[in-house]
């Protein structure tokens, strides 16, 4: 009887012990995982550390814990002293750790004028990374106005004219193409996309009304003559086949 | 005074006189040597400035890419003259290379000689912004493609994000045909990553010695107004005209092509060309055209890339092995053989 009830203590003692070990094991992997996670976010966030180490990082850690690292990401990318190169692996990342926050972060990002151009830029591309709807209307207002960034409207601009099926589209670029109120390179920009489009009576219309006004800007007519040329070139192939 | 008494006046005056002579013997001999001290470390000095005037020479030779072991020549200081012999280890461009250099003086047939001895580190001579990098509004066409990313010195993409493939001193870049620009880790696409690319980069020095970091005038000895043949390998050409119909034909090295009205036009570019082009402005890089390293626009109305389908791609293994390159001292040791 005694026996008996020493082996139950025994048995009792022994699956404690065991619980406790296995608890104790589960708590230091975990206290292990959150320091390689530190020493691999420190790592990462040292600007001055070489590129594809930082890269490398990056990807560990988002093994290791995407929550933590999508806060990090999203700080690179508004880090106006960050280098670029990282900060468009980090946008590349936070979509593939979670693609509506990203989406949403890009989003805000681009909505707010006083942000960063640099991140304003890179989640502009985000956005387009991931999308796969119809051409959003945000992006037309963007276009629209001339104070905005001009890389970020030169992007758009070219995006717009190769991808996009709105029905005026011909006609809005030839908007942006005549209009004076507008900056020579999104004129010149504008030109280029119609002449891509194959828009030959208004490119050649509007490419001799360059040429022949000296007031226009000297790069301007310098590229429209580029234009001229290859129009003339185009003609006199038609013309021979 | 007793007359017994008058002799140890004389013999106390006597060695007084005898102690007065030996002390400013003593002193005359101390303020010689002194003089004569003073003398050699005046001439330890003189040739202590041969010696650097050598180590200077020495990194001037190197920064040109005239590789000679040993190197001497005199000076003609205001007071004094003298010469230095230097010699370069291992001498052939490498990324660390020692002078050990030894100035003289030769004053009344004595040599006075102080050795000093630098390593010095290699450097690209131009730290290059972008795989183009243009002073004015920048325009591609054609099926032109820029690349910043970095390449090896075979064209082969490195893996390493690089730099823009454009860079432009103003807020315009236009992006005609279907020329089409990346860097800074982005592939090549129209329209261009915003990221590919960099407006208002700083304003470019006006001068290809500028660019290159080297005093006025210090590259007049490659200037020429004839084009060169075709292929020339690691060379530094300096065209003072324009030059049509270009054929590189596997060039490589630093080609500039700047005159002082700022109008030397590189046009028509057919052929490869591995190094650094510095050009007033670049016109037609033709279908077959590839040009590996870095170039530079400086023409401020504007320079326009293509309207053929060449490529430039940016290499920063390429630049590293230019003919012309920046030497800083990475150490310095004084011999002090004088007090061997």
């Amino acid at each position: 009887m005694s026996g008996m009830i020493s082996y139950r203590v025994h048995l009792f003692l022994g699956g404690w012990l065991v619980c406790h070990l296995l608890a104790a094991s589960v708590l230091f992997s975990a206290e292990a995982g959150s320091r390689d996670f530190d020493a691999k976010q420190q790592s990462l966030m040292n600007r001055t550390r070489a590129y594809e180490l930082r890269l490398q990082d990056m990807h560990e850690m988002a093994g290791l814990d995407p929550d933590r690292t999508f806060a990090l990401l999203v700080s690179i990318i508004k880090d106006p002293e960050d280098n670029l190169p990282i900060k468009y692996e980090a946008a590349h990342q936070l979509f593939e750790l979670n693609s509506i926050r990203a989406k949403t972060l890009f989003q805000d990002l681009l909505e707010t004028r006083e942000a960063d151009p640099v991140a304003r830029r890179i989640a502009l591309e985000g956005l387009f990374d991931g999308k796969s709807g119809p051409w959003p209307e945000k992006f037309g207002k963007i276009l629209a106005d001339p104070g905005e960034d001009p890389a970020i409207r030169q992007y758009l601009l070219g995006r717009y004219a190769r991808d996009s099926q709105d029905p005026s589209k011909l006609n809005r670029l030839r908007e942006f193409a005549s209009s004076k109120s507008e900056t020579p390179g999104f004129r010149m920009n504008a030109l280029f996309w119609l002449e891509d489009l194959q828009d030959n009576d208004f490119v050649n219309e509007q490419t001799h009304k360059i040429l022949n006004d000296p007031k226009e800007n000297v790069e301007l007519r310098k590229n429209a003559t580029l234009i001229a040329g290859r129009m003339a070139q185009k003609e006199k192939a038609k013309d021979s086949s | 005074m007793k007359p017994g008494q008058q002799g140890v006046i004389m013999i106390s005056f006597l060695l007084l006189v005898t102690v007065l002579t030996i002390g400013v013997g003593a002193f005359y001999a101390f303020a010689s040597a002194d003089f004569s001290a003073s003398l050699r470390n005046e001439y330890l000095h003189q040739s202590f400035y041969m010696a650097e005037a050598g180590v200077d020479q020495g990194i001037v030779q190197l920064s040109k890419g005239i590789l000679t072991q040993n190197i001497s020549g005199t000076l003609n200081a205001v007071s004094y003259q003298g010469s230095y012999q230097v010699t370069c280890a291992p001498c052939t461009g490498a990324s660390n290379e020692t002078l050990t250099s030894t100035g003289t003086v030769t004053i009344s047939g004595t040599n006075y000689s102080r050795t000093v001895r630098v390593v010095v580190k290699r450097s690209p001579a131009y730290t290059a912004t972008a795989a183009v990098a243009i002073s004015g509004v920048a325009s591609t066409n054609g099926n032109v493609t820029v690349d910043g990313r970095d390449h090896d010195s075979n064209g082969n993409l490195t893996g390493a994000p690089g730099l823009p493939g454009i860079a432009t001193s103003t807020n315009t870049f236009m992006q005609g045909g279907s020329s089409k620009v990346g860097g800074n880790g982005l592939a090549p696409a129209n329209p261009a990553s915003p990221g590919s690319y960099q407006l208002n980069a700083p304003a470019l020095p006006s001068t290809p010695e500028g660019i290159l970091g080297v005093p006025d005038g210090s590259l007049d000895a490659y200037k020429t107004s004839t084009p060169p043949a075709t292929p020339f390998s690691n060379q530094i050409i300096y065209l003072t005209t324009s030059w049509n119909s270009v054929d590189f034909n596997g060039s490589s090295g630093v080609l500039i092509c700047h005159n002082a009205d700022g109008t030397a036009v590189l046009q028509n570019i057919h052929g490869n060309f591995k190094g650094l082009i510095i050009t007033d402005d670049l016109i037609h890089i033709n279908g077959d055209a590839s040009l590996l390293g870095t170039v530079v626009g400086m023409k401020t109305g504007g320079v326009t890339l293509g309207n053929g389908s060449g490529q430039v791609n940016y290499s920063s293994q390429t630049m590293s092995n230019l003919p012309i390159a920046r030497y800083t001292v990475s150490s310095w040791e004084d011999v002090r053989n004088d007090l061997l």
